[in-house]
């Protein structure tokens, strides 16, 4: 039989798709639901003086009003409980939520919260990070210090408007700047975006008896439980998660919104209440990828070799940490800010503010492209002022085995210096280019995911297994991967191996989609299952055989990549377009080869739209691109053939030595369509690289 | 949904229940723009008259040398018509250049016209080719040139009730050459950072005998830039009058701040595009 | 977002400034306006309705005068609106200036608008160009008022 993992796979829910019958959150019904909205507050800070709600509560159809009042002191978070569930004495952003109502009809409900009556009185706003990190700043969240985090002490912040803060230092970087030939500095700044999901949030609660049920779009189904427990107060075992198909995710779907107001609705009601956000909304509360400014000076000897490094990265983090799941409550990579290099000593700071902004959470490989745009932007002018070509420079840094890197870790093993020389060769670097064309590179390194899951396999009579995770499938294929690994290990078919995706209830714990984990983790799990399904079968154990395939995935390791694009510009509009890209990729073994692909393919394509047109932009705390007619995304008719070139050889830790992928190729784009820019005659050192800014830069104004 | 939705087969009908139903109606043809703002809880009407089954509004068809295109031809019909093709290219052009053909597919050319968006691509393009509505209202029928019929954003002349039924293109005099150019410095399917839709027409001398430049996406309606046509009118179409003219199309724009640009910016975008345009069309 | 319109009347600076004063009169001559009515002193209660496009508006809400100065024939009005039909609430700082300018007056207003809610979803374009419409209509009104 030949190996599975060499021909294509065929998704597991890849017909119900594409013929329309597969259901999301928002297609859950019961009998006898009811539809939620919600009132939003107009200020971007304020105290909430009064909340009358008669008006609202006349509407036909309207079955309950809740205020803060009716919630207090319920706050919801993937870690720290900062977010109240409905405000009940302030409003820290434009669209905060003071009140939620529930009616027969998502139109009642709509207009019943449009009358939902508050008096507020308007408090100073603070949008901007240094400025809410300054001394005497207005403080956004006076009472912090009575905030719950789940399963960890919070770390200490140097202010009370700090969301989180972290330092590093290794080697001495006193003596490297000194021992360095130049030393240079610049800043960087990037606006918060939106991942730009297919499927807005939904949810739908009910409550049966003692047990409360949730359908969702939220990808960590365990995490969402373990939130809601602490949120309402009741056990884990009283609650069951169900997730049906994501419509993609991208790292935003982790934090729910709905489901807090919409437990509080089907408890006082007694009935199921459901939610659609309108994407209105979706751009305009929820959970964005930080806005970030970031200072670098780094240090280079007579040869360009970096001998010296310091950062200071500023993150928005808006109105609330909800959305971030890390203790530190960073984005998870605030710290790599030169991802990839070698850095014999290095002091990073980072800090993440709380403003009167949107909240922002995880957005696929949290903090990196902002890093990478920085960094990669930093070198490449390092480059230009050494006079040394840019990717040799790179090539002079590139981190081998050995090496120290910007966290001061060693690397045992390094793909870096390979990934470079591949693209070199197959981007056609330094062949001449057309006039008004520029060339920019761009590298990035990313670790694979950790963490531990358990799922369970049955082996049947006819020789077909079932699986049965706990997983979400966002769309990134973790169920056909699952299958996959099971089949290639039994030596069988994939059709004869079923994975479902089922409810808390009926699961092990998981940790969910996300941080590069699922090849990693859960690949490894049902290897370990396959194992056991084979050895029992072997040993002479009469079907259906059940075992629990278990996976504790720790060692740390990267995966390297690097880009090469080409950009031809029009000097008189500043409006240029990519017209070339490679992309070198160090995945390790190929599972679903389909899905490799398409990962690394939309990672290009995303970090496209962050590099030319993607930005929330936000005037006096209102996002003023509330639809996707003003925040644009690229679709395919936008995006430039992508040269791709795998490196398999050099295995990871995940099953069959699988890399991950998921996170792998975005970040580094931007720095690379940057540097093409500057080539060409533009440098931009904010995102993104509009066509206006372009022009301003060419015509020697400030971009 | 929250309104009763109606699809009369005959514009009696349409009128009859747009006028029953006053401000509590809406009426759609593509329903593009109206589900949009829809979606969006920006538009509640009780009542929806969908006019795609009113078989008198729709086709294509030449009237003595005009072009009169239905107001519930799409504009992927539109865009594919030889009839539209051979009247004028640009036009055909400019319906092709709206968003994306899953929109194209749906929105109709009356539909365009009557929710006039200064940014999308056919009014800029037929207001330089002169072309007018029909209008009817129980009243009777009337026409109204494009001139007259976009008032500010979103805002048309249309009395409440009244519907577009066709959109009427005169006949270009011989000679005359049209151009349509949009500026999309973000994506394919974006509203345009600035477009210009021109015609120009030149004696047996050279000399420019008749020109329109209408700017589009830069002011509350399309934009006739009279100065830029009064620069060319009776000149030589050389380089530097080319250039003279644009600079006055930049004067002409009233374009405001978003996320496309400052207004600064699309105003010299404006003269940019307006000499490509112009030049294209003294090539 | 910031507005501002300035007209030249050819009436007596006095007589402009009287009109200006007389708030329900004033108020008139903003298109939309209705039921004006005092609320106390120098506070008065009304509402507006407008079309934005295809979108209609029904505001109400109150108009008071914080500041006025006679001599100098200057005041600063505060307008604050709800807005019931999509949810919001609109509002304005509004400064009138009056000068003489030869036998006329020069009027100016200039305006301070905030949108907050729903509406302000209708987004920036349609916004500033209606409020520019209106505070355009309503000086060309306050001067055929006067006049």
């Amino acid at each position: 039989m030949t190996d599975v993992l060499r021909t294509p796979e065929r998704r597991v829910e890849g017909r119900e798709k594409v013929t329309g019958t597969a259901r999301y959150a928002a297609d859950a019904a019961r009998e006898g639901m009811l539809h939620a909205a919600f009132a939003g507050s107009p200020y971007p800070h304020a105290r909430v003086l009064a909340v009358d709600t008669a008006a609202a509560r006349a509407v036909p159809g309207v079955r309950a009003v809740l205020t803060g009042a009716d919630v207090r002191p319920a706050r919801f978070g993937r870690r720290l409980l900062d977010w109240p569930v409905l405000a009940w004495d302030r409003v820290r952003f434009i669209g905060d939520r003071v009140a939620a109502v529930a009616a027969d009809t998502p139109e009642a409900a709509e207009r019943a919260a449009a009358l939902v009556d508050v008096t507020y009185e308007e408090l100073p706003a603070v949008f901007d990070m240094d400025a809410a990190l300054a001394p005497g700043a207005p403080l956004i969240h006076p009472d912090a210090a009575d905030y719950r985090m789940l399963g960890v002490t919070r770390p200490p912040v140097p202010h009370p408007n700090a969301q989180g803060h972290q330092v590093h230092e290794h080697g001495d970087p006193a003596a490297g700047f000194a021992a360095a030939a130049r030393v240079f500095e610049h800043e960087l700044a990037l606006p918060p975006v939106h991942h730009a999901y297919l499927e807005p949030r939904a949810a739908l609660v009910w409550i049966d008896g003692a047990t409360v049920h949730v359908v969702t779009t939220n990808k960590a189904p365990f995490s969402l439980r373990a939130q809601l427990a602490a949120v309402a107060g009741v056990a884990e075992d009283a609650i069951v998660v169900h997730t049906p198909h994501v419509g993609g995710d991208f790292g935003g779907k982790g934090l729910s919104l709905d489901e807090w107001p919409l437990y509080f609705l089907a408890r006082v009601t007694g009935r199921p209440v459901r939610s659609v956000l309108r994407y209105a909304d979706e751009l305009q509360i929820s959970n964005t990828r930080h806005g970030a400014r970031i200072r670098l000076r780094t240090g280079v000897d007579r040869d360009g070799r970096i001998t010296a490094h310091e950062a200071r990265v500023r993150f928005d983090g808006g109105a609330y940490a909800a959305g971030k799941p890390i203790p530190f409550l960073m984005p998870g990579e605030a710290m790599a800010t030169l991802a990839g290099y070698r850095v014999p000593a290095a002091r990073v700071e980072a800090t993440c503010a709380y403003t009167n902004h949107l909240p922002a959470g995880h957005d696929r490989a949290p903090g990196q492209p902002q890093n990478s745009f920085a960094a990669e932007s930093h070198l490449d002018l390092i480059a230009r002022e050494l006079g040394v070509d840019p990717l040799e420079l790179r090539e002079r840094n590139a981190i081998r085995a050995g090496d120290v890197d910007v966290h001061g870790d060693e690397w045992h093993a390094s793909e870096m210096p390979r990934v470079l020389a591949e693209l070199r060769r197959a981007s056609g670097w330094g062949r001449p280019l057309p006039p008004g064309h520029g060339r920019g590179v761009a590298l990035g390194a990313r670790h694979v995911g950790r963490g531990k899951t358990s799922l369970e396999l049955t082996l049947d009579e006819r020789g077909d297994v079932v699986v049965r995770s706990g997983v979400t499938d966002q769309g990134g294929g973790a169920l056909t991967m699952i299958g996959r690994v099971v089949a290639r290990e039994l030596a069988i078919a994939p059709e004869r191996v079923r994975v479902e995706q089922v409810d808390t209830a009926r699961s092990p714990v998981d940790p969910g989609v996300g941080g590069s984990r699922v090849t990693m983790v859960h690949g490894n799990a049902a290897l370990d299952g396959a194992r056991k399904l084979a050895a029992a079968r072997d040993a002479g154990a009469a079907p259906p055989i059940r075992v629990v395939g278990s996976a504790d995935q720790t060692a740390h390791m990267f995966g390297s990549y690097a880009y090469a694009v080409e950009v031809e510009l029009d000097r008189e509009t500043g409006a240029f377009r990519v017209v070339d890209a490679t992309l070198v990729a160090d995945v390790g073994t190929v599972i679903n080869p389909v899905a490799v692909r398409g990962q690394l393919e939309g990672g290009f394509a995303f970090g496209l739209g962050q590099a030319l047109m993607e930005e929330l932009a936000i005037v006096g705390g209102r996002v003023v691109t509330a639809s996707f007619g003003e925040y644009k995304i690229p679709s395919i008719a936008d995006v430039p053939p992508l040269r791709l070139v795998l490196l398999t050889d050099a295995p990871g830790p995940g099953p069959f030595g699988a890399k991950s992928v998921g996170e792998l190729a975005n970040p580094a784009v931007v720095g690379a369509v940057a540097n093409a820019v500057a080539d060409a005659g533009a440098r931009v050192l904010t995102l993104p690289i509009s066509a206006e800014k372009v022009l301003a830069a060419l015509r020697g104004g400030a971009a | 949904m929250s309104y009763a939705y109606h699809e009369p087969s005959e514009l009696d009908e349409a009128l009859a229940l747009l006028a029953r139903h006053g401000d509590d109606a809406h009426a759609v043809a593509g329903a593009t723009a109206f589900m949009l703002l829809y979606r969006q809880g920006l538009l509640r009407p009780s009542h929806v008259v969908g006019l795609r089954r009113v078989r008198s509004l729709g086709g294509i068809r030449d009237d003595g040398g005009a072009l009169v295109i239905g107001a519930t031809a799409t504009h992927r019909e539109a865009e594919r018509s030889p009839l539209v093709a051979r009247h004028c290219a640009a036009l055909a052009r400019a319906f092709a250049s709206v968003a994306t053909v899953r929109v194209r597919n749906q929105a109709t050319v009356g539909g365009n016209l009557a929710h006039a968006d200064p940014a999308q691509d056919p009014p800029a393009m037929l207001l330089a080719l002169d072309a007018a509505v029909t209008a009817v209202s129980p009243g009777g029928t009337r026409e109204i040139p494009l001139a007259e019929l976009f008032v500010d954003v979103l805002t048309t002349s249309l009395a409440p009730g009244e519907l577009i039924t066709a959109v009427r293109v005169p006949a270009l005099a011989p000679g005359t050459r049209a151009a349509y150019v949009k500026f999309l410095p973000r994506t394919a399917d974006d509203y345009a950072t600035v477009s210009v839709a021109a015609t120009l027409r030149r004696s047996e001398d050279g000399r420019v005998a008749d020109v329109r430049v209408v700017l589009g996406a830069v002011g509350p309606t399309p934009i006739r830039a009279t100065s830029a046509e009064d620069a060319l009118r009776g000149a030589a179409p050389d380089a530097a009058r080319i250039a003279e003219a644009a600079a006055l199309a930049r004067d002409a724009a009233d374009p405001i701040d978003d996320v496309r640009g400052s207004a600064a910016y699309k105003r010299e975008m404006a003269r940019v595009w307006t000499e490509r345009a112009l030049r294209s069309l003294v090539a | 977002m910031k507005l501002a319109h300035s007209s030249t009347v050819p009436v007596p600076v006095e007589r402009v400034w009287t009109v200006v004063m007389d708030v329900p009169r004033a108020a008139a001559c903003v298109p939309g306006v209705s039921g004006v009515s005092g609320a106390g002193e120098d506070r008065f209660r009304g509402d507006l309705a407008v079309q934005v496009g295809p979108v209609r508006l029904s505001f109400s809400g109150e108009v008071a005068i914080v500041a006025r100065d006679d001599a100098a024939h200057r005041a600063t009005l505060r307008a604050d609106a709800k807005e019931a039909r999509l949810g919001g609430s609109v509002h304005a700082s509004v400064e009138i200036a009056l000068a003489r300018a030869g036998e006329g007056c020069a009027l100016r207003i200039e305006s301070d608008l905030q949108v907050a809610g729903r509406i302000g979803e209708l987004g920036q374009p349609l916004i500033q160009r209606k409020a520019d419409q209106l505070l355009r209509e309503f000086g060309a009104c306050l001067a055929r008022t006067a006049a």
